[in-house]
């Protein structure tokens, strides 16, 4: 792709994200002029860096949105709510428009409808006498045969000198020009003496080019001109295109329909009975549209005699003609405020009138909530950690240096011992420089968390609005660093999560003034690095979790047994939650069209290779932590042995491995368990669920015990081995649906290890 | 010179930019009654234009032209294309 054009788009993605933070800022302190200037450089940036492209719509999308926050910077327009969700949408479809521009070089079809429709909207902010903004190029578009022509009306800004205009010669060159008007202002002097150099005088013009050339020569003052397509011939200031009446037009449909209805042979319904109903349609029509003289003959006519239908057909086509004769006068009046946009987008609106339960999202906007769409492939990184990079591969260039040298010494000498001491040192120097390599790439693709939690603000904001429920959102520990692929996977899970708290846990501000509780629900986020391990913490301070209700449904489904459910804790009754099947609300409240189950938060996460747990109090509010490893690539492995395969596991993981006898084993209905160190532990075969045939009878059993999920579970291998240092790498194409493996990693001699998942593995048995 | 201001009259030449305005109105309401003659003048800047349509002098050259000086005195027309 043009390199410019690269530039451009990830200079512009940055720069939004910018606009999206200080346009959230500037809503929560609406008085900071920092965030309102730092929100309207950002945008005059990008308006100006498209101008380098052919994209139009793109730039009159922005160019707008600059319009209105100037005015808001000069105070002429309020920063509103509506507005703050207007400057939304635009970034939205300019982020959208990024997207396109990455894949395809250019605006998909339809930019141009969304940028009219978004500039017209924006600008109905504008106080300023505007003129009339042209709304559908649908009419005029068809009409390039010679039959219509546009007259361009262009009232320059009183600044425009300054900015390098000079309107005459641009009127004097517009294409297809016919004619030209000077529009003198009412009064030449406003500020008292005549100023030559502020622009005062507009120019009416008449061509016969067409709307999108006419726009491409005007583009960079299309704010400040109106077009519209005129009837030829063209007589001075000829009236704008008299607007089609809609109701004319639906009763042009229905009569057309009813003439369908009536001419139709074979139906079963008798004639007689189908000439009455069309005759009483087209009698209300006439009577609607001020037709008495017609309804009065419809009204005449009778069914069942002969030859109605004749008639009948007739009489409905005098009524279509009549209906669509051009109209006595244009309506000049209306069309002088800004009509309704074109179908862009729906708005959002939070439906005042919904006591239980929030409004659906419409189903024709795309999830704007949703902060999870892009994953970027390039990544930001302090130079020193390049450097770093760049200073252990130079050690490693002299370290293999030494390799010649030793095979050399290996030919010559006879002393196998001194040889092998020093083959081993040079071992050691390499491993050093491996691992310390290790380490410096994986810190290079570390990210902060705070690039994706600094996306929930948006989607808070909305969802709040959306739900009408007042939420803080605070966030914490956004310098915490992961891998850059652990960041990116938590925003689908987390996105769930929020969603739960702000639909489900947290409560309207009426519940919540009841409770005791201030108007405003907070929801905190915070993540923190701790071991091997990055944490992040979801807490809200709602209802909180019903866990005898959670038990009940779980019983209810037969997720539980009951003597199980009568030993659970109430913490782990919690975890409960998070099995499929199990949903508390009776009615999915649809936030998005998505069904968000705990379920599927936690196998996101366990895929993730992590673990999730909730704590919760009834009444005052849930917390949700996700535990994820910092990187998803080494990893501490001890190698286990079943059926001559080898497998991984994550030594993390590991409590103790033990020989103890088969006689130890006691059997439970279908389970198998054993006493260890006074707890009684589930034991798992692993050849059994591997599908291997069962090993040869033994007086003891190798038991590898782990914790999974914050259970604890005996698996039984045929041999321990040691443990390895291996990079585990996710399997891909096929494969990589299959949950039970996190991964394979490569052994010193060559052959592979499958690392095993041990919460799907787990997960595996109970299926 | 594209502004050429005598006692009697203002010559106004080729192409008359922006930078001349301020010159021509000094001159115009230092000595209101004398003529503008845009007959070797077929191009000039909004602000010439705006600027004599707002100080209504007498002008001289402007009848018969197709290019701004109609502006000066009515609509431009030009022919229209087949």
């Amino acid at each position: 792709m043009n390199a410019l054009l690269t530039q451009f788009v990830t200079e512009s993605r940055d720069l939004v994200e910018q606009s999206s933070s200080a346009l959230l800022a500037l809503e929560q302190s609406p008085d900071d002029a920092t965030h309102l200037d730092a929100l309207f450089r950002a945008v005059h940036t990008v308006k100006g860096a498209s101008g380098l492209f052919e994209m139009p719509p793109f730039t009159q999308a922005v160019h707008s949105g600059e319009d209105v926050l100037d005015a808001v910077r000069m105070g002429e327009v309020p920063f509103t709510p509506d507005l703050a969700d207007l400057l939304l949408e635009m970034l939205d479809h300019v982020s959208d428009w990024l997207s396109e521009l990455e894949s395809t070089e250019a605006l998909a079809p339809g930019a141009e409808t969304i940028s009219s429709g978004l500039a017209s909207r924006l600008r109905a902010h504008l106080d300023a006498p505007e003129p009339e903004v042209p709304v559908a190029d649908a009419a005029p578009a068809a009409a390039d045969d010679g039959n219509m022509l546009q007259e361009i009306v262009y009232q320059p800004q009183p600044h425009a000198f300054y900015s390098g205009d000079d309107p005459l010669r641009t009127v004097l060159t517009t294409p297809g020009l016919l004619r030209v008007d000077p529009i003198p202002p009412d009064n030449w002097t406003p500020d008292g003496d005549f100023d030559p150099f502020q622009a005062v005088l507009g120019f009416a013009a008449l061509s016969d080019a067409d709307a999108d050339t006419l726009r491409a020569h005007y583009q960079y003052v299309e704010d400040q001109i109106t077009l519209t397509a005129v009837p030829a011939p063209a007589e001075a200031a000829a009236p704008p295109a008299p607007e089609p009446d809609p109701e004319a037009e639906m009763a042009c449909t229905i009569i057309a329909s009813q003439r369908r209805l009536i001419a139709h042979d074979g139906s079963p319904v008798p004639v007689a009975t189908r000439l009455t109903s069309a005759r009483e349609v087209l009698s209300r029509i006439s009577d609607a549209s001020g037709q008495a003289e017609l309804a009065q003959e419809l009204r005449a006519l009778d069914p069942t005699a002969e030859g109605t239908f004749d008639q009948l057909d007739a009489l409905a086509d005098r009524l279509t003609t009549v209906l669509t004769a051009p109209q006595p006068e244009p309506q000049a009046a209306p069309s002088a405020e800004p009509k309704p946009e074109p179908q862009a987008a729906p708005e959002p609106e939070p439906a005042p009138d919904s006591a239980s339960g929030p409004a659906p999202a419409p189903q024709a906007e795309p999830d704007r909530t949703d902060p999870a769409p892009h994953k970027a492939t390039a990544i930001r990184v302090d130079a020193d950690r390049i450097d770093l990079l760049m200073n252990l591969a130079g050690e490693l260039v002299v370290a293999k240096n030494a390799l010649p040298y030793l095979a050399r010494r290996a030919e010559e000498t006879d002393n196998a011992k001194s040889l092998a001491r020093e083959i081993k040192a040079q071992h050691d120097v390499i491993n050093r420089i491996a691992d310390e390599l290790q380490g410096a790439v994986m810190r290079i693709r570390m990210v902060p968390v705070g690039t994706v939690l600094g996306r929930f603000n948006r989607l808070v904001r909305d969802l709040s609005r959306k739900l009408e429920k007042r939420i803080r959102l605070e966030i914490s520990g956004e310098e915490t660093e992961a891998d850059k692929a652990v960041v990116e996977e938590l925003a689908d899970p987390m996105v769930h999560l929020i969603r739960n708290a702000l639909d489900h846990g947290l409560e309207q501000p009426a519940d919540r003034r009841a409770a005791g509780k201030p108007e405003e629900g907070v929801i905190q986020i915070s993540a923190y690095q701790r071991d091997e391990s990055v944490v992040i913490e979801i807490s809200d301070d709602g209802r909180g979790i019903d866990v005898a209700r959670v038990k009940e449904k779980a019983l209810s489904r037969g997720l539980v047994d009951p003597q199980a459910a009568e030993a659970m804790s109430d913490d782990d009754a919690l975890q409960l939650i998070l099995l499929p099947g199990l949903s508390t609300k009776d009615q999915t409240t649809d936030l998005s069209g998505r069904g968000v189950g705990m379920d599927v938060v936690a196998s996101l996460v366990r895929r993730l290779g992590g673990t999730i747990s909730l704590q919760s109090t009834l009444g005052e509010g849930t917390k949700v932590r996700l535990t994820l490893p910092l990187s998803m690539a080494v990893q501490h492995l001890m190698m286990i042995e079943v059926d001559n395969g080898l497998y991984g596991v994550p030594i993390d993981a590991v409590i103790e491995s033990q020989r103890r006898p088969t006689s130890a084993i006691h059997r439970h209905r279908n389970e198998e368990m054993i006493l260890l160190r006074e707890r009684m532990i589930p034991l798992l075969r692993l050849r059994s669920l591997f599908g291997c045939a069962p090993g040869p009878d033994a007086e003891e059993i190798n038991v590898l015990v782990v914790d999974v999920d914050g259970n604890e579970v005996g698996l039984i291998v045929d041999r321990f081995h040691a443990g390895v240092d291996a990079i585990v790498k996710p399997m891909e194409g096929l494969l990589a649906g299959v949950d039970c493996y996190s991964g394979t990693a490569l052994l010193g001699d060559g052959s592979v290890l499958l690392a095993l998942n041990l919460s799907e593995v787990i997960a595996c048995r109970w299926n | 010179m594209p502004l050429e201001l005598t006692s009697d009259v203002a010559l106004l030449r080729g192409h008359v930019d922006i930078a001349e305005a301020e010159d021509l109105m000094t001159w115009l309401t230092d000595g209101p009654g004398r003529p503008v003659d845009v007959a070797d003048c077929p191009s000039a800047h909004t602000a010439i234009l705006q600027l004599l349509l707002a100080l209504r002098p007498q002008i001289i050259g402007a009848e018969g032209q197709n290019d701004w000086r109609a502006l000066l005195t009515g609509p431009l027309a030009t022919q229209l294309q087949a």
